[in-house]
């Protein structure tokens, strides 16, 4: 018996001083960075370039850069803030910044930011939505609008033209919706969640509405975004695959099943993409609404929790980003305006960016569509948003009805 | 012999701990030691902290969140919260629809692999496999096939003139609470017939022998022989299933999220829900204690069953 112990502490002792003379080792330190854009066509390459340069400069630490679909990716960064281990390169989309900055999870950048230009040369979004409370907590990665991407070709051949105004534009899509064929006129996203609320907004900004006042209370029963709403259940019931998300979606406007999809920039790059016989004919255009759905895209923060050595390695990187060769190659690689406003992207790069231009004056239209008042509660907001849009598709209830139960059910989470 | 007895009495805890240490089972508490650690570690700790939250004003818990007083609020707001008793109905429904149906097949696939005929081996390999596919890569399968536009099943059915238009299995709330059921069925009864067949196998041929002999035909020797010897797989199976179905989070989350409408959400999505998309940790918690509650009651009603000896 004695000497079984004996043997087992022996090979604890063995193992131990294995593990030690391990650590001796040269630590290599790995910095996390989740991103839902890890594989997304266009930006993808330029964070994969930043992130080579950035380690080749630093030798020792390494970037995780690691794929979470953007559906799941907020909800992941609550549970690992929650369990106290945050990622240390912390991306979020703008909608769900805000609920980060109130808890104090992040840290303040203002002493950071003002060894940078950032806050003289960045776009006007970034002092605007980067700031809660006094203090600024990120760095502004994108502000952007949408625009309709289509398929000239299914286009003419429905015998309609580039629409002038939403009437022009259901009739459109509509007219270029054959589903026995497999055909449909637009992509719009109907499964719950981030990208369903963000195509709904699109026709309710896009009809002047807005989902709260000037004083932050919910206003989803004014006649703009009633009408908003009865655009989109027209267009969704009329022209659309039922029960797509957004990445099937635009996988079939690449192959040419889906005529249309009202997208930010980042569809250019799927665009480039599609199918050899599609790619020649898709287009972009501004959406005939009034106004133009958008805002800040996407930000990146660090988390207040993790060591002094470590944010300042995380803050290096950050800045790299902010710098004007970083942004002209960051706004050729999402073809869209960077947020840094001092630079000018050279012709050459632009030539192969066909929906460039319209994206420029899509940003500039564009009306932030987060919910001021309630911005600390995105999640729920947009879950909200999304099942009562729901109701409306599925259950056929009317929208006038439905925005009342919204109202109510926006008011009480505003009263939380 | 008295002396002795006070002797004993007189034996101070140290040296009962040394002895304790000393005799023959200390090799074996020390070997057990790890696997009691983490199981206190992993299994208990967040049990016990996820009933100790249920009871207080929490929104997203971290180990070093203040303590709050004791409050039975969030189990009041859960019992008077419509979404609460409708994700119980969904639950249920998903549970009895899952698990009978996963029953029926696996009974009746493990009765026919329990027979002698060419390819068995092949049809006992193809069987289980469902039961070795990831359910990520399970529900991907599925949606392809699901899909309401381009998918294989309503093709089907509008090609053998089942439907006329084309079903909106994840965007309508019955095809999406029959969605979810036929993914896990389809994943779940190679569990039963795994079970059952090894039940099958197991029982003496000498019972149906003899009962054949009494001029028992094979519906009777099923009934009153093959059902009743399984009666403890059976038994321990279901009890199995039920537990997996009344937690099943993957397939539900990647397939419909819960929708739509809530018509897919059970407890165990409410309870992921509230925790990580609405931060109400201490409302997840007492949605996750009354599960473990629910849990417990058809734990208890099936191993009775179980304990039932037939032979």
């Amino acid at each position: 018996m004695k000497k079984i112990v004996i043997r087992v502490l022996v090979m604890l002792l063995v193992t131990g001083m294995l593990a030690a003379q391990g650590g001796a080792a040269p630590r290599e330190i790995v910095l996390r960075f989740p991103s839902w854009q890890q594989d997304e066509p266009g930006v993808s390459g330029w964070w994969k370039e930043q992130i080579t340069a950035y380690e080749r400069t630093y030798q020792g630490v390494r970037i995780e850069f690691t794929k979470v679909p953007l559906a799941e990716h907020t909800d992941k960064l609550i549970a690992q803030f929650a369990a106290g281990q945050p990622p240390q390169i912390v991306h979020i989309p703008a909608q769900t910044f805000f609920p980060f900055a109130d808890r104090g999870w992040l840290e303040p950048l203002d002493r950071l930011l003002d060894e940078t230009d950032v806050k003289k040369t960045y776009h006007a979004l970034q002092a605007k939505e980067c700031t809660w409370k006094g203090s600024s907590f990120c760095v502004l990665m994108l502000n952007y609008g949408y625009a309709w991407v289509y398929n000239e070709k299914l286009l003419k051949a429905a015998g309609k033209s580039v629409p002038r105004n939403v009437n022009e534009y259901i009739d459109a899509v509509k007219t270029m919706t054959d589903p026995k064929n497999g055909q449909y006129g637009i992509g719009i996203v109907t499964l719950p969640g981030f990208n369903m609320a963000a195509h709904i907004a699109a026709f309710v900004y896009g009809a002047g509405g807005r989902w709260t006042d000037e004083r932050g209370n919910p206003s989803v029963t004014t006649p703009e975004v009633i009408q908003g709403f009865k655009w989109w259940k027209e267009v969704v019931l009329g022209a659309t695959p039922i029960g797509q998300e957004s990445g099937r979606l635009r996988q079939l406007v690449m192959e040419g099943r889906v005529a249309s999809y009202n997208d930010g920039p980042w569809m250019q790059g799927f665009a480039l993409r599609a199918n050899p016989d599609v790619r020649p004919h898709l287009r972009a255009a501004p959406l005939p609404f009034k106004a133009t759905m958008g805002g800040p895209s996407n930000v990146v923060a660090i988390p207040k929790s993790i060591s002094e050595d470590e944010k300042r390695l995380v803050w290096d990187f950050i800045k790299s980003s902010t710098v004007k060769d970083a942004q002209v190659r960051y706004s050729v690689a999402v073809g869209a305006p960077a947020p840094r406003q001092d630079i000018t992207i050279p012709a050459d790069m632009r030539k192969d960016l066909p929906f460039f231009d319209v994206y420029v004056e899509a940003a500039k239209r564009a009306v932030s569509w987060i919910p001021f008042g309630l911005e600390t509660k995105a999640n729920e907001f947009i879950r909200l948003v999304a099942e009562h849009g729901q109701r409306i598709i599925v259950r056929n209830e009317p929208v006038e009805r439905v925005m009342q139960d919204l109202q109510r059910e926006l008011e009480a989470l505003k009263r939380q | 012999m008295s002396t002795s007895v006070h002797a004993r009495a007189q034996v101070s805890p140290a040296s009962a701990w040394a002895r304790l240490l000393r005799g023959p089972t200390a090799f074996a508490y020390l070997l057990l030691a790890p696997a009691v650690l983490t199981f206190a570690i992993v299994v208990l700790y967040p049990v016990v902290t996820a009933i100790d939250i249920s009871f207080r004003k929490v929104d997203i818990y971290t180990p070093t969140t203040p303590r709050g007083p004791l409050t039975l609020a969030n189990y009041l707001r859960l019992f008077e919260t419509t979404g609460f008793w409708q994700a119980v109905r969904v639950s249920v429904t998903y549970v009895v629809l899952s698990i009978t149906f996963a029953l029926l097949i696996g009974f009746a696939t493990a009765l026919l692999l329990n027979s002698r005929f060419r390819g068995r081996t092949l049809a006992r390999m193809l069987a289980v496999m469902p039961w070795a596919i990831p359910p990520v890569v399970a529900v991907n399968i599925w949606w392809w096939i699901l899909d309401p536009s381009f998918g294989m099943l309503n093709w089907v059915l509008l090609q053998i003139g089942v439907i006329t238009k084309p079903v909106n299995w994840i965007a309508s709330p019955g095809p999406a609470m029959a969605a979810i059921s036929m993914v896990t069925i389809w994943k779940g009864y190679p569990f039963f017939v795994v079970m059952l067949l090894a039940g099958l196998q197991a029982i003496p041929q000498d019972l149906y022998d003899a009962s054949a002999v009494d001029g028992a035909g094979r519906v009777a020797a099923f009934r009153h022989i093959t059902l009743p010897a399984l009666r403890g797989v059976l038994s321990l199976a279901t009890l199995l299933s039920v537990l997996w179905v009344f937690r099943e989070f993957t397939i539900i989350w990647v397939l419909t999220g819960g929708g739509p409408i809530r018509a897919t959400e059970t407890l165990a999505i409410m309870t992921y829900r509230e925790a990580f998309a609405n931060f109400r940790m201490g409302f997840a918690a007492a949605i996750g204690a009354v599960t473990l509650i629910f849990s417990t009651i058809a734990s208890i009603f099936f191993i009775r069953q179980a304990g039932k000896e037939f032979y």
